[in-house]
């Protein structure tokens, strides 16, 4: 099911590193338990629409006005800031 | 509960038993792990401020003592779900559930500790540098999770409290059924998730443990309802919980025939017979159907939520809260270097399958199937309920094994952990467990039909 090959490449994606007895562990645990989720392939769901909430919800839309929210302060109470914005490394 | 807060209503002096109850609180805790932080000195004050208002406003909850799981929002205090990656998280806001037991007049007491974001069934597998609760009758028993330190502190603890917990698949219930307490999952979107922080949004319920039955009827009373600050949380009017408790005259039960097969321990299955036995006494209705699509449970279940996961974890990345570390690399290394240092095992392995099941080749044979499959088992739900008012079944197929036992599991049979609740967790339906001789029985209900569960109550 899980080849190491495919393993580096959810790792890179997932924001990963994983040292090489990580990697050793995790190869065949990640096998077993996604060889046991591919058993729902079997599950015949032919006409059957895709359940993304398990309750309907109503999707009423709020007034667009503005209203009290978290002061700059307190949004940049836990992270790093710099000149009122929240730090971050270099994006490019 | 109920008398302790009738006395607080009518002049009970709740800075003393605030007081008494915090020291008793820190105790406990010294040998039994089950807090992440104690807010003593706040707690006193908020005790004082209650006082000073309960004889001049009737607090539905006054000056009770209530702890919440580590993964909901407290403000001002370490919130962390138990994960290494949110140490030193101080949220400048309360959960809307946490504001309304304040609301109530409820006294915070502190955080309870819980599998890293919610990541396992046992109570075992908190993040790097957190301890794993000890069972309230056996220490080297396991808890059950991820409402773990929830789950073990309301049994310890003597006298009237409640605690606040979070299920995707089982949190609630599974350390309700080990610890021997009452544990209440509402129906998905009753109770709203802001400040939570989130493991699986379509799956993600806040809920009441407590000892019993009608104290969680209480909670859910002051919790439930529609928050706008939620826009999943539901406009379904909230009714009266305590005027169903104990109404079982008539109740039609319809035990699910999958969950007693083999595999479920057998002194589980007698426990919850007899349960029910002595239900059908006191005028219920005892029948047993058939739910075949129960056995994808833990397959569709797991796809879905680790999916989910594997997205809502990507907001921690050491730079709006919690860890963060030296920038002078590119976003990439960054992002790479704190969450490979910070996060803990367990979380790894769910964030790399999540991973895995949404990746362009393989979502349409994974995610995208479950969600389909996660329909048929709402669709069977739904007909079971057209001819009873609970389905009931064992909350947990194991009794709590020891700890060191527990660790040598594979992930899979970790994951095997939570096949009964997985169900009505994916089918976001109400339902509760209640303790049965050393177990927990589980009732479930309709969406919104939480007064049903509240029928099951035998005086």
């Amino acid at each position: 099911m899980i080849t190491q090959d495919v393993l580096d490449k959810v790792a890179k994606n997932a924001r990963l590193t994983l040292t090489k007895e990580e990697a050793a562990q995790f190869l065949p645990q990640l096998d077993e338990v996604l060889t046991h989720f591919s058993t729902l392939q079997d599950v015949d769901t032919e006409g059957v629409e895709p359940s993304f909430l398990p309750v309907k919800l109503s999707t009423e839309m709020r007034e667009d006005l503005p209203e009290e929210c978290l002061t700059q302060e307190e949004a940049l109470k836990n992270a790093q800031s710099k000149n009122g914005y929240i730090k971050g490394p270099k994006s490019v | 509960m109920k008398d302790y807060i009738q006395k607080m209503q009518t002049g009970g002096d709740i800075v003393s038993a605030i007081t008494a109850f915090v020291e008793e609180s820190k105790k406990i805790n010294e040998d039994n792990h089950y807090f992440t932080v104690i807010t003593e000195a706040q707690a006193i004050e908020q005790a004082k401020n209650i006082q000073k208002q309960a004889l001049t406003k009737k607090f539905p909850l006054a000056g009770l003592p209530f702890t919440v799981k580590d993964g909901i929002c407290v403000q001002g205090v370490e919130t962390t779900a138990s994960s290494a990656i949110l140490k030193g998280y101080k949220p400048v806001f309360n959960a809307t559930a946490v504001q309304r037991m304040i609301d109530a007049g409820a006294i915070f007491i502190g955080k309870t500790v819980q599998d890293e974001f919610g990541f396992g069934a046992l109570g075992i597998t908190q993040g790097k540098g957190f301890q794993a609760p000890k069972h309230p009758d056996d220490p080297e028993l396991c808890c059950g999770g991820s409402s773990s330190g929830g789950g073990g502190f309301t049994k310890k603890i003597p006298g009237a409290h409640a605690s606040l917990g979070e299920s995707t698949g089982g949190s609630i219930e599974a350390p309700a059924a080990f610890c021997g307490v009452v544990g209440l999952c509402p129906t998905y979107s009753r109770v709203s998730r802001y400040g939570l922080l989130d493991y699986g949004t379509s799956l993600d319920k806040i809920g009441p443990l407590t000892k019993t039955l009608p104290e969680a009827a209480t909670i859910l009373q002051v919790i439930a309802g529609h928050d706008k600050k939620d826009e999943t949380s539901s406009q379904e009017p909230v009714p009266d919980y305590a005027a169903s408790l104990g109404n079982i005259k008539g109740l039609r039960i319809a035990k699910i025939k999958e969950a007693f097969a083999e595999g479920v321990d057998e002194s589980i299955k007698n426990s919850v017979h007899e349960k029910l036995t002595e239900l059908e006494k006191q005028g219920a209705t005892v029948r047993e159907v058939s739910l075949p699509s129960l056995k994808e449970g833990i397959a569709t279940y797991f796809t879905i939520a680790l999916s989910e996961a594997s997205t809502n974890l990507a907001k921690y990345c050491g730079m709006r809260y919690g860890q963060s570390g030296s920038m002078n690399t590119s976003f990439d290394e960054y992002f790479t270097k704190i969450r490979t240092h910070h996060m803990g095992e367990e979380a790894k392995r769910r964030v790399l399958i999540g991973t895995f099941a949404r990746m362009a080749g393989y979502r349409d044979a994974f995610y995208n199937k479950a969600l389909k499959v996660r329909t048929k088992i709402i669709q069977e739900y739904k007909q079971a309920f057209k001819a009873c008012d609970v389905l009931s079944s064992p909350t947990m197929p194991i009794l709590p094994p020891k700890q060191t036992e527990a660790h040598n599991l594979t992930p899979l049979q970790h994951l095997m952990c939570d096949v009964l609740t997985v169900g009505p967790n994916l089918a976001g339906l109400p339902h509760v467990s209640v303790p049965a001789g050393k177990a927990g029985i589980m009732f479930i209900a309709d969406h919104f039909k939480e007064e049903e569960l509240f029928r099951t109550h035998a005086e």
